[in-house]
């Protein structure tokens, strides 16, 4: 098996993988985190979303090889719940989260957004996130959310 | 050509467990050495919010004690009392309502153990501030009160149970008292139709919702929105399709619920705070309800916009199409 390189969460990993195997099991099966969601495994849902090289991508799609020298951020590298990330706060505080499996994927979707676009317009906000399925919120405090953590 | 219309749709739906099953919630709660209040029952949140519900309750009842001085423990029937299933939207009006009984039920017990200290009796005690107070304006803090328990040896734990009227089945005429709560809602939907694609665009839908009174008005808020849009998918989009047995739509490319660009950016919601039948609480449950009004009001709504009912779901593009086309056949 090839031996893939790469940062996760500004660490050097090294690993033998599976070249075609989805990115998303490494990140979960190998490395332990478990933060990404698994949803649909064909790029329809979101819940994947990683930045990679800071684009926000789906996991899913992406074959293990295709991370060689990149840069993974995954949403255990965004924040925690003693250190978070002002988009966690704020889509929190505008009940933008309830069952919360979706939700890692729309941080980072939006947090890939924010590393090009610091202070996104709604409708760049919106198209930012319209690759990520919710089944609780109804979307809209979510975008609130994230408009608010650009204003703080 | 596209076209705009209103439509308006009422519903009213049962909440709680129906025809004569029993349905009971207890919560307990315990004052704790570290002076925080830890409350438990086993009961389920899929994201509506009911363990943030049931700490308001508390905090409410307990002279609106800060939230940080109640921790709400990890739901799970081997270590809390059970609160009985997460489902027929009952968890706000029956393990509100034990929640209620158990913060009272405290609220006693403290009275009674303070009443000591402050030589007055428990009816006198007043409990605000995290302290307790004699009608002379003496205190003792909830400190004391955790130190003379231990000294008379009474433990700070309490229960409150609660159970919901009991149900009966329906007779053979369908008749009997076979649901104990309906919550009532009117919607207004706001469409636009393209006459020549068939597409639905849900520009705005007003709630009007009647659930009695309303705890934590942002998680009603989020159910409202969140039922809203899970309604949208069932009247515009999301179709199962089957053959010999074998679904068809078994992904999300061809089972569509609804994106953020299938929901309204608004979604208001109105809250008319009726009395309830039953219970001192007053809440009732509302997580189906707020879905529905939607198919009928949309429905509606096209009808005012193009003057053609849809009478199957989902009212995909290829329906409304067909059904402005059967209107007119020289189209």
């Amino acid at each position: 098996m090839p031996t893939l390189k790469m940062i996760v969460n500004n660490e050097p990993i090294t690993l033998e993988v599976d070249a075609l195997r989805p990115l998303v099991d490494v990140l979960r099966e190998d490395l332990g985190l478990l933060g990404t969601k698994v949803g649909c495994r064909e790029g329809e849902c979101g819940a994947c979303t990683i930045l990679l090289d800071g684009k926000a991508v789906n996991s899913c799609l992406i074959p293990a090889m295709r991370a060689h020298g990149c840069s993974i951020v995954t949403i255990e590298g965004v924040g925690d719940v003693d250190n978070p990330h002002p988009v966690q706060v704020s889509i929190t505080e505008e009940g933008g989260v309830q069952c919360g499996y979706c939700t890692p994927g729309f941080v980072m979707s939006a947090v890939g957004l924010l590393n090009k676009s610091p202070n996104p317009t709604e409708a760049e906000v919106r198209e930012a996130i319209s690759g990520n399925l919710c089944r609780c919120t109804g979307y809209n405090r979510i975008v609130k959310g994230i408009l608010k953590s650009v204003e703080k | 050509m596209k076209k705009k219309g209103i439509g308006f749709a009422s519903a009213w739906q049962g909440s709680n467990l129906h025809f004569g099953h029993p349905d009971v919630s207890t919560v307990l709660i315990e004052l704790r050495e570290d002076q925080k209040f830890y409350v438990g029952v086993a009961a389920a949140d899929l994201g509506q919010g009911i363990p943030e519900t049931t700490a308001l309750i508390v905090s409410r009842v307990l002279g609106n004690l800060p939230l940080d001085k109640i921790v709400m423990i990890d739901p799970d029937t081997g270590a809390t009392p059970d609160g009985g299933a997460t489902g027929a939207s009952r968890q706000t009006s029956v393990t509100g309502n034990a929640a209620f009984n158990a913060a009272n039920n405290m609220l006693d017990l403290l009275k009674s153990v303070s009443s000591e200290l402050l030589n007055t009796s428990p009816s006198e005690v007043e409990f605000k501030s995290a302290a307790f107070f004699n009608q002379d304006g003496e205190n003792v803090t909830l400190s004391d009160v955790i130190d003379e328990a231990k000294n008379i040896g009474t433990s700070l734990s309490v229960i409150g149970s609660f159970k919901a009227p009991s149900t009966e089945d329906l007779d053979e005429k369908g008749q009997g008292y076979g649901v104990n709560q309906f919550g009532y809602a009117t919607y207004v939907a706001e469409v636009e139709v393209d006459t020549e694609t068939g597409e639905v665009d849900v520009l705005k839908i007003s709630t009007f919702v009647d659930a009695g009174r309303i705890i934590r008005k942002i998680g009603a808020e989020m159910q409202v929105e969140g039922g809203v849009t899970m309604a949208l998918g069932h009247t515009l989009t999301e179709e199962f399709k089957q053959e010999n047995g074998w679904p068809l739509t078994d992904s999300f490319t061809t089972y569509l619920i609804p994106s953020i660009y299938d929901v309204p950016p608004e979604i208001s919601a109105h809250f008319v705070e009726e009395e309830v039948p039953f219970g001192q609480l007053g809440a009732k449950g509302l997580a189906e309800l707020v879905l529905v009004p939607v198919a009928p009001a949309v429905i509606n709504a096209i009808y005012d916009a193009v003057g053609v009912y849809v009478t199957s779901l989902p009212a995909t593009p290829e329906r409304v199409l067909q059904a402005i086309k059967d209107q007119t056949p020289d189209l």
